[in-house]
């Protein structure tokens, strides 16, 4: 599966609009075989890798989350979409854009760090209700779904006011997009989910006990369900804030991209995790390269693509599969 | 630090009706617990609660003992894996409070072996656990917290379908624990089992909490019995 991500991420690269580079030459500009000129180096390592980096980087933050979600609340619908962290998101890019309203003070970063923000604080408010009302796993999720009603209704309340540019604005980060990023912002996020991902690793014998038997079974095995289930929802929002705050609503990613490893490697966190983050970075990688070549030169955003092309392999692995369960 | 192991404040447990009058106290370390009363009165519900497992309705509990691996819980149901061998199940206890290291799987199965000899099922390791009889399966439970090496235990009838023999082997492969500063509170319907070995004893009757020490229980059961 890397090895097939790695060649998804090398044709990606020599796919786009320019007649300069064909894949072949794009490979062996990357490869060191052939000096590329300073056109076809722009194209290649200012344009076209960042976006590609991205991809990579984003598929393995949103589908470890969806993975250390699924385990930790013992739901395999839950996802960073369905968990309220991407309302949460879509709600502080809309008052950025609609309202002016921005929690950082850096002008560029002025959707995207709302956008970080507000997904962490619905984060926060799930933790705390979950703890109020009780602390099953059904909390958690009940809670989530009502946060994204609210966000989305405020999200359509400020649509209603909304100019015609500022509508056109939030329609584009709600598409999900890997052209906004540089190769800063991409090199920063990729940092930050390298050094989280160590961290998901070590929970996942914790994550295994919590799914064989739910939270009666994890604490005979010495696991604090509390805990570990609200040290997760942590680590997952951070994972899902920091892409995308940067790229926008991609949610398919980190419900389909589990389930696919599950299929094929079963249930054992230690090996889940892993194998989900290089599906997520395959089907990003893949769905990115499909929506930017299929109409050449109009690009689908991502979160269009993953769901067309991803939608309807998941339902056929889901359906081929025979008593694989989460 | 603090030296107690779990305290309790005006803890009011039950699921939507309250099942006792709110509960204050400490446990401290090498107490052994004992939850007395009758069937549903919420002896299950009080360990549940204490694990943090069901929300109170009032009040608080606070565990002091480290977050990863340092309660151990046996719960009625046992928790076991069936499919699975003996010596997993054990390992799945082992392994939480182990750090990682070259020698962690090793240092894990001494770990297991030792576990299962405490408690006489060593030479049933490699079975798997659908075959075990009732009794075994809750020494295999007890090993696998043995292996945790908790610094609080919570037992929900863990000596029950235990003969006298065995529900002795079971208490003294818990004793080096104990006497390391591990407690034990465990919930238990075969008084003279519990008794043999408690400090203390919580009972809850009729919705009223006490806590008091075996021979305060034993005077005030038979002075009920006189009237």
């Amino acid at each position: 599966m890397c090895m097939l991500t790695a060649f998804v991420s090398l044709v990606a690269l020599g796919q786009g609009s320019s007649s300069q580079l064909d894949v072949i030459t794009t490979a062996r500009i990357v490869l060191g075989l052939d000096d590329a000129t300073s056109v076809q180096s722009a194209i290649i390592w200012e344009l076209r890798l960042p976006r590609v980096l991205m991809a990579i980087v984003g598929g393995v933050g949103l589908a470890t989350a969806g993975a250390l979600m699924q385990g930790c609340l013992g739901n395999p619908l839950v996802s960073p979409l369905t968990l309220g962290v991407a309302s949460g998101a879509a709600l502080g890019a809309a008052l950025a854009i609609v309202v002016g309203f921005s929690i950082t003070s850096i002008g560029a970063f002025a959707i995207a760090g709302n956008a970080f923000i507000f997904s962490l604080l619905v984060v926060f408010i799930i933790i705390q209700l979950g703890r109020y009302r009780s602390i099953s796993a059904e909390s958690y999720i009940l809670v989530g779904i009502a946060i994204t009603f609210i966000a989305g209704a405020v999200v359509s309340t400020l649509q209603f006011f909304a100019t015609d540019a500022q509508l056109s604005q939030l329609a584009h980060w709600s598409f999900g997009s890997l052209s906004r990023p540089d190769m800063a912002v991409v090199l920063a996020v990729g940092i930050c989910i390298v050094a989280l991902l160590p961290q998901a690793m070590m929970w996942s014998w914790d994550l295994n006990a919590l799914a064989m038997g739910g939270d009666d079974f994890a604490i005979s095995t010495g696991v604090n369900p509390m805990r570990i289930r609200r040290n997760i929802l942590v680590l997952s929002a951070l994972m899902t804030s920091l892409i995308i705050a940067f790229t926008g609503m991609i949610g398919f990613v980190g419900l389909a991209a589990p389930h696919m490893s599950r299929l094929i490697i079963g249930n054992d966190y230690r090996k889940l995790l892993p194998a989900s983050a290089v599906c997520g970075a395959f089907l990003m990688v893949f769905a990115d390269t499909i929506g930017r070549t299929l109409f050449a030169p109009i690009v689908i955003p991502v979160g269009i693509m993953l769901a067309v092309i991803g939608g309807p392999v998941f339902m056929y692995l889901l359906l081929q599969s025979k008593g694989v369960q989460r | 630090m603090k030296t107690e192991l779990l305290s309790l404040s005006d803890l009011v447990i039950g699921y939507d009706e309250p099942l006792s009058d709110p509960i204050s106290l400490t446990v401290g370390p090498g107490e052994i617990v004992v939850i007395l009363g009758p069937s549903g009165i919420g002896k299950t519900t009080l360990l549940r609660t204490v694990a943090n497992l069901v929300m109170p309705l009032g009040g608080r509990s606070e565990l002091h003992v480290e977050p990863a691996g340092g309660l151990g819980y046996i719960p009625q149901n046992l928790g076991l894996v069936r499919h699975a061998t003996v010596a997993h199940n054990v390992a799945l206890g082992a392994g939480v409070r182990m750090k990682w290291s070259f020698g962690m799987y090793a240092e894990r199965r001494e770990r297991v072996m030792k576990a299962l000899s405490a408690v006489g099922m060593d030479h049933k390791a490699s079975e798997p656990v659908r075959r075990l009889s009732g009794g075994q399966k809750r020494r295999v439970a007890t090993a696998r917290t043995l292996a945790q090496r908790p610094q609080l235990i919570l037992a929900d009838e863990f000596l029950s379908e235990l003969d006298d023999i065995n529900a002795t082997g079971v208490m003294e492969a818990v004793f080096p624990l104990l006497a390391k500063g591990c407690s034990l509170i465990m919930v238990e319907h075969h008084e003279e089992h519990a008794l043999k070995y408690a400090t203390r004893v919580w009972e809850l009757n009729d919705g009223r909490f006490s806590d008091l020490t075996v021979e305060a229980w034993k005077k005030r059961r038979m002075e009920g019995e006189t009237e």
